[in-house]
């Protein structure tokens, strides 16, 4: 009998050591065991019933259940018949106390930062409002430049906190019924000022849709802000941003799409694959006013709400934001 | 005592001032202090004390009678929760308004925060420049709610009457 073992599970995902499998039988009952195995059985007796109707579904299927990770992949007779299932085990304890201890380590560096940037932040503050004295030319343009950097610097902290929050599921969303027109009206008129900035205007053109979604006002608030200050950043001076909002698919009328197009140059073929990726930024002028976490806290928000979120880009054009959200009118 | 929010404004302010005078402020951090310091004396005109710890903090506002205490919440030794824990106890103190300063203001803390009874939370970094104006506006809404309060009492008072 072949074990499917797969071995490219690197030792920074698991403990290391020997692979653990098992076998079941068809119906999910524990057959045979390995030693490797020993301290999880009880996982390996307590596959879920949806984990084996996936495997069988699938062919293989790997997921967590009960503090493992398991590969779980039906076995077959010669006539196709299913005759059990072998499972291969991974604790998962290690990890996860490394995650915690990885989270507790930047909240507590974002803090020990505070600290200091409050001083520097709050020094350079007033040195540049010139209420402690007028400086002299140069040393006020240089001052200038100091403070703009430690704002970013607490834009960085703060956005590192946030997501550390995110993932550590500290941050709650509150889900309710939530009005798009509203909700893009809103949106519109928050971000305004920052359009300015760049001489870019946000507008929601077309009718009303008259949906609402499953959503977290604030937060979708924060998502649209994220959304509509990327593409005010990437849009030529003197272009619209257009704010939309409609059923997502003809043919599944239970999701609604907010999508956020603007007319920059598109996103390059080799940064797509990382525009959600912590610190990723595919550079320019503009784009270095941003934290390089905006679109990772964006896309752990709505998936948070349930949502997911994708782009369409065309190199030259533009490119459209969008995500999904579960409607409820 | 552990306070409500309207158990703290019960207990009313000590000196119903029309302007904010003397803001007290308790930091471990002597360049916080500086920062501070530069920020209500001169951007918003107050008259500011400072101490680096929670014990020299509770002896000065016994001695100068602040108008307003703005406390660092992670001090070493004796934190801003315990001496505001003091403050609370005191019958001279437990009427100064008193706003906590943070770098880590989850919604959770600040909750616990409001539940504690502090007129109100700044969060670190602050804006030096908009400092004065942050504070000043907390303790002018904590002032207000206590005149409604007073206001309130006495009509239900001469209600009963």
């Amino acid at each position: 009998m072949d074990f499917p073992i797969s071995g490219d599970m690197c030792d920074e995902d698991t403990d290391g050591g020997m692979a653990a499998i098992c076998i079941l039988d068809d119906v999910g009952m524990l057959t045979s065991w390995n030693e490797a195995s020993a301290l999880m059985l009880g996982a390996a007796a307590e596959v879920p019933d949806e984990v084996l109707e996936k495997a069988v579904s699938l062919g293989i299927y790997e997921t967590e259940w009960g503090g493992v990770r398991g590969l779980v992949q039906p076995l077959r007779g010669r006539g196709g018949e299913l005759m059990g299932y072998s499972v291969e085990l991974w604790d998962m304890s290690g990890k996860r106390a490394r995650e915690s201890r990885s989270r507790e380590l930047v909240s507590m560096v974002s803090h020990e930062l505070r600290t200091p940037l409050t001083a520097i932040r709050g020094a350079l503050g007033l040195m540049t409002a010139g209420v402690l004295g007028a400086l002299p030319e140069k040393a006020h343009s240089v001052a200038v430049i100091a403070e703009r950097n430690s704002e970013r610097l607490v834009r960085i902290v703060n956005d590192i906190l946030d997501l550390e929050k995110l993932e550590a599921g500290k941050i709650t969303v509150e889900c309710v019924p939530v009005d798009v027109d509203e909700l893009l009206r809103a949106a519109v008129e928050a971000n305004a000022p920052y359009g300015d900035k760049f001489g870019v205007r946000f507008n929601v053109p077309g009718a009303p849709c008259g949906a609402s979604v499953q959503g977290d006002f604030g937060r979708l608030m924060q998502v649209l802000g994220n959304l509509l200050s990327n593409a005010a950043k990437f849009s030529p001076a003197g272009s619209e941003v257009a704010l939309r909002a409609r059923i997502a698919d003809e043919t599944d009328e239970t999701k609604v799409r907010i999508e956020v197009e603007d007319h920059g140059r598109g996103i390059p073929e080799e940064f797509r694959r990382r525009v959600f990726m912590r610190f990723a930024q595919a550079g320019g002028e503009r784009a270095s006013v941003g934290t390089g976490l905006g679109l990772s806290i964006t896309q752990a928000l709505v998936e948070a709400m349930g949502g997911r979120i994708g782009f369409e880009t065309e190199p030259g054009k533009g490119t459209t934001f969008y995500f999904d959200l579960e409607r409820t009118k | 005592m552990r306070a409500t929010p309207e158990a703290a404004l019960e207990r009313g302010v000590h000196s119903m001032r029309s302007q904010l005078q003397r803001v007290l402020c308790i930091d471990d951090n002597a360049d916080i202090l500086e920062i501070v310091k530069l920020a209500l004396e001169v951007v918003g005109g107050y008259s500011l004390a400072v101490c680096r710890s929670g014990e020299s903090g509770l002896r000065k506002a016994a001695s100068w009678a602040p108008d307003l205490v703005l406390l660092d919440v992670m001090m070493p030794g004796m934190d801003g929760l315990a001496t505001l824990r003091e403050l609370q106890e005191n019958p001279m103190l437990r009427d100064i308004p008193v706003l906590f300063m943070t770098a880590s203001v989850t919604v959770d803390e600040q909750e616990e925060y409001w539940r504690l009874g502090v007129a109100g939370v700044i969060g670190k970094p602050f804006n030096p420049l908009t400092l004065a104006h942050e504070v000043e506006t907390m303790w002018r809404l904590t002032q207000e709610r206590h005149l409604d309060m007073r206001r309130e009492r006495e009509l239900a008072l001469a209600g009963q009457g």
